[in-house]
């Protein structure tokens, strides 16, 4: 076990801002609440996954819904209390620690600043590696681990119990009773034993962001280049660097997706990528061939500064470095690439790994 | 027929007047007073009294004003400000949370956190319970409060529940304790738009000291027209909004400085280096206006979500003039804002802009220090357009979101037109609509901004 003190906070922020790969909503509101509960209870006890009991029940927390409303309704903890106690009485058991779904965005940043309202330990576990969209998105699905039974507890105090018979429908579900609820809610989601978490979990996810958000502020206290640590860090690939040109944002359909198109820089002069996003950023290429695909990630970076650009940051004039990172191997499997992978979000491309993209790029020039 | 342009600096009050076609006839350099209105007497006394210049010939007079910004470093005349939250928050993280200790001293530790505001959809959230506003100003003595803050959830989409308890909360505290409604400082996001609005009730009494007596002043001196102050933006707004909103003056310093060089050197696009008294600060011409930070702004260590300049502000004494280690800060400043490959020209401004650019060397690209580089920013003040800004959010029942856009547009320019702009001259700087993220919905944040020039034919001395 180790202590996350402000510090640690920070960069983590920071990290999971890049993690979430344009989406997954800016960390900042969990951050400040994390803060506060550093000042109120201090350092928050973070276990690697070694450290649970492998009977042990580990709940993760986190909000559903958009992070525009999380932003205008602050939570006060009060709404993960309930659902977490309301999942204990249902399970006839107490639970031993929680863990974020996810690595990236906002919800990497809520476990720690709950937990000391919950009066638990965080686990250095998350279900994706990266941000996704979906409840079922997480690895636990792939390994057949049930989202439900789950809790989503609004500010109202309204407090709503899921039993479904798949994950898809705890997604439906939770989905359309989040906008009935105002568009933001708490969850208690994805009740599973510690030899599960282990087994299924991508473990040491926090330290991993922790690195990254320390690298990028060093990199600026020291004037280096932090784009070469963030690679080194997350085996990741430089894929492009240039200027936003456009940014088409389709919002028929009420979603935050679109298109926005780069112009090449330094030595990618002459080429434009065109970056598809739906919420993250799913797709890159240029004319001619596909650079990354999710589930890879792609990050977009200030060129400056390093630090993430989300899709809703996009902006005419802004100057970037656009870089892909391997996903964890769990999502290469079939299912993983069924559950998403291009197909899913309604790209018609074929998965193909990012270093695979990168090594018949090298060989194309 | 003259505008009259004036920059309060630290160190210096500077005025420019110029002429209908834009011709600079009269500068006049002062040192600063600890107030704005005794610098602004001295460089009048001294425009008005050569007798080159009939006062009723002034159509318009802007002032340009670090003063804010000087209150807010120095923590000097900060209000103590109370805060009410409606909906939001309760339980949540404090008011000004982020801030160092300073800072929120001024920030009274009693808050009140009430049931109300509105959901996403602009639905109400709850009732106002007006009892427990009585029952918490009971609990406060009248005289500790000098300025109040209002947040309510969804307020730049609804700001319904924002209005109906100022108007209560006026009754309670008497006409002259100022109020601040977070709808009309910042946008979504309810933690930063509170920060803003708070920064904003701390100034309040700083500029009320510091405009009092400023009509009075340039009626004595015969000129009898519209006094506009340049806001963060780089355009003007009127007298009245200077004194309510302070916090739009905090960064107007750099943003004239940016459109003084642009206007001298012709230049649209530049890296613009105003040195002051202690302060150079370095900041993006980019297409003849201030880039702006859209992410991140920052006020003294608090996350805010009104726009601002992106700048880099280095401490500076004249001494430090050719030490190199300030020079190596400045160019590493100059860095950050240029281009990769064709690196854009650098601009020097400001009192020492003479001197500071005869000793940095920057073998990329061309140093321009212009004539009348000493008044840029009372230039720019001069020079300043009139806008019209909006970003909130609306929720669509018939989901168009070209009329969203069509009549947010129309608002802006009705806006900037009510502000003095010359209606010919208004025209869309950007436009831009973004659903929200994760859930499909009919919520839209729209963001306008229209931009025009002040029309002196319609007001002022003429």
């Amino acid at each position: 076990m180790r202590l996350l003190g402000k510090q640690e906070i920070e960069d983590i922020a920071v990290g999971a801002a890049l993690l979430g790969t344009g989406g997954g909503g800016d960390p900042y509101v969990g951050k400040l609440m994390a803060l506060q509960a550093i000042e109120e209870f201090g350092p928050i006890p973070l276990l690697s996954v070694d450290e649970v009991p492998e009977d042990a029940l580990v709940v993760s927390s986190g909000m559903m819904g958009a992070p525009t409303v999380l932003v205008e309704k602050v939570p006060s903890g009060h709404e993960a209390k309930v659902a977490f106690q309301t999942l204990e009485k249902y399970l006839e058991k107490k639970v031993f620690a929680t863990f974020p779904i996810e690595a990236g965005g906002v919800n990497s940043m809520l476990p720690l600043a709950l937990a000391a309202q919950l009066g638990l330990p965080v686990v250095d576990v998350d279900g994706m590696g990266r941000a996704f969209p979906e409840l079922q998105m997480v690895t636990f699905y792939l390994d057949g681990i049930s989202a439900t039974p789950m809790v989503i507890a609004d500010e109202k105090g309204n407090v709503t119990l899921l039993n479904t018979i798949d994950n898809l429908w705890a997604e439906r579900i939770a989905r359309s009773a989040t906008v009935q609820k105002g568009g933001s809610v708490m969850f208690a989601i994805y009740p599973m034993t510690g030899k599960n978490l282990k087994e299924s979990g991508i473990h040491n996810i926090l330290r991993l962001e922790e690195e990254i958000g320390r690298s990028i502020r060093l990199a600026k206290e020291n004037n280096r280049d932090p784009i070469e640590e963030i690679l080194q860090l997350t085996n990741g690939f430089e894929l492009f660097r240039g200027k936003v040109v456009d940014v088409n944002r389709k919002t028929e359909t009420g979603f935050a997706r679109g298109t926005a198109k780069i112009e090449g820089l330094e030595k990618y002069k002459g080429e434009t990528l065109e970056l598809r996003f739906q919420n993250e950023h799913l797709l890159a290429k240029t004319e001619d061939r596909l650079l990354c695909v999710t589930p890879d990630l792609i990050a977009v970076l200030d060129s400056e500064t390093g630090l993430p650009i989300t899709t809703e940051g996009l902006r005419y004039g802004a100057r970037t470095v656009v870089i892909g990172i391997p996903c964890n191997p769990k999502w290469r499997t079939p299912k993983g690439i069924e559950t998403c992978g291009p197909a899913y979000f309604g790209y018609d491309v074929e998965y193909t790994p990012v270093e695979e993209l990168v090594k018949k790029g090298a060989t194309m020039k | 027929m003259y505008r009259l342009g004036i920059d309060v600096g630290e160190t210096n009050t500077d005025a420019v007047l110029l002429n209908q076609n834009s011709k600079i006839v009269q500068t006049v350099k002062k040192p600063a007073s600890p107030d704005i209105v005794s610098g602004i007497r001295a460089v009048l006394a001294e425009i008005i009294d050569r007798k080159k210049t009939n006062p009723k010939d002034i159509a318009a007079v802007m002032i340009g004003t670090t003063h804010c910004l000087q209150a807010l470093m120095k923590k000097e005349n900060l209000a103590s400000v109370c805060v009410i939250r409606i909906g939001s928050g309760k339980n949540a993280v404090p008011p000004l949370f982020e801030g160092n200790d300073s800072l929120r001293r001024y920030v009274m530790q009693n808050h009140l956190e009430i049931d109300g505001g509105h959901e996403v959809t602009g639905k109400p959230l709850g009732m106002i319970d007006y009892l427990l506003i009585d029952k918490f100003f009971s609990h406060l003595r009248a005289k500790d409060v000098e300025a109040m803050v209002i947040t309510g959830t969804f307020s730049p989409m609804n700001p319904e529940h924002e209005n109906i308890v100022a108007s209560y909360v006026r009754n309670i505290v008497g006409a002259e304790i100022p109020i601040t409604l977070s709808h009309e400082i910042g946008s979504i996001g309810f933690i930063e738009r509170e920060n803003a609005s708070v920064v904003n009730a701390l100034l309040s009494k700083a500029m009320n000291r510091a405009l009092n007596g400023l009509q009075l002043l340039f009626k004595h001196f015969g000129i009898n027209c519209d006094i506009y102050f340049t806001q963060n933006d780089g355009s003007l707004m009127s007298y009245e909004y200077a004194l309510r909103y302070p916090i739009r003056t905090l960064w107007s310093g750099t943003t004239n400085s940016l459109l003084g060089a642009s206007f001298l050197t012709g230049l649209k696009n530049g890296v613009v280096v105003d040195v002051g008294g202690s302060s150079v600060r370095v900041a993006l011409l980019e297409n003849g206006f201030p880039k702006e930070k859209r992410r991140n702004q920052v006020i003294d260590g608090v996350r805010v979500n009104v726009p601002m300049p992106d700048m880099i502000s280095i401490p500076f004494h004249p001494e430090q003039i050719g030490s190199e280690e300030f020079l190596e800060k400045l160019y590493q400043a100059v860095q950050r804002f240029q281009p990769r490959y064709e690196p854009l020209p650098i601009i020097f401004v400001g009192g020492g802009g003479q001197k500071l650019a005869e000793r940095f060397h920057y073998p990329w690209a061309d140093v321009v220090v212009p004539d009348y580089y000493q008044y840029a920013n009372a230039i720019g003040a001069c020079i300043a357009p009139v806008s019209g800004y909006i970003d909130r959010m609306v929720w669509m029942d018939d989901f168009n979101q070209r009329e969203a856009l069509h009549s947010a547009i129309n608002e802006a320019k009705h806006m900037a037109i009510s502000a003095g702009a010359d209606p010919k001259t208004v025209a869309v700087q950007e436009a831009k609509t973004m659903p929200l993220a994760y859930v499909p919905s009919k919520a839209l944040r729209v963001r306008v901004k229209v931009i025009g020039t002040l029309s002196l034919s319609s007001k002022g001395g003429m």
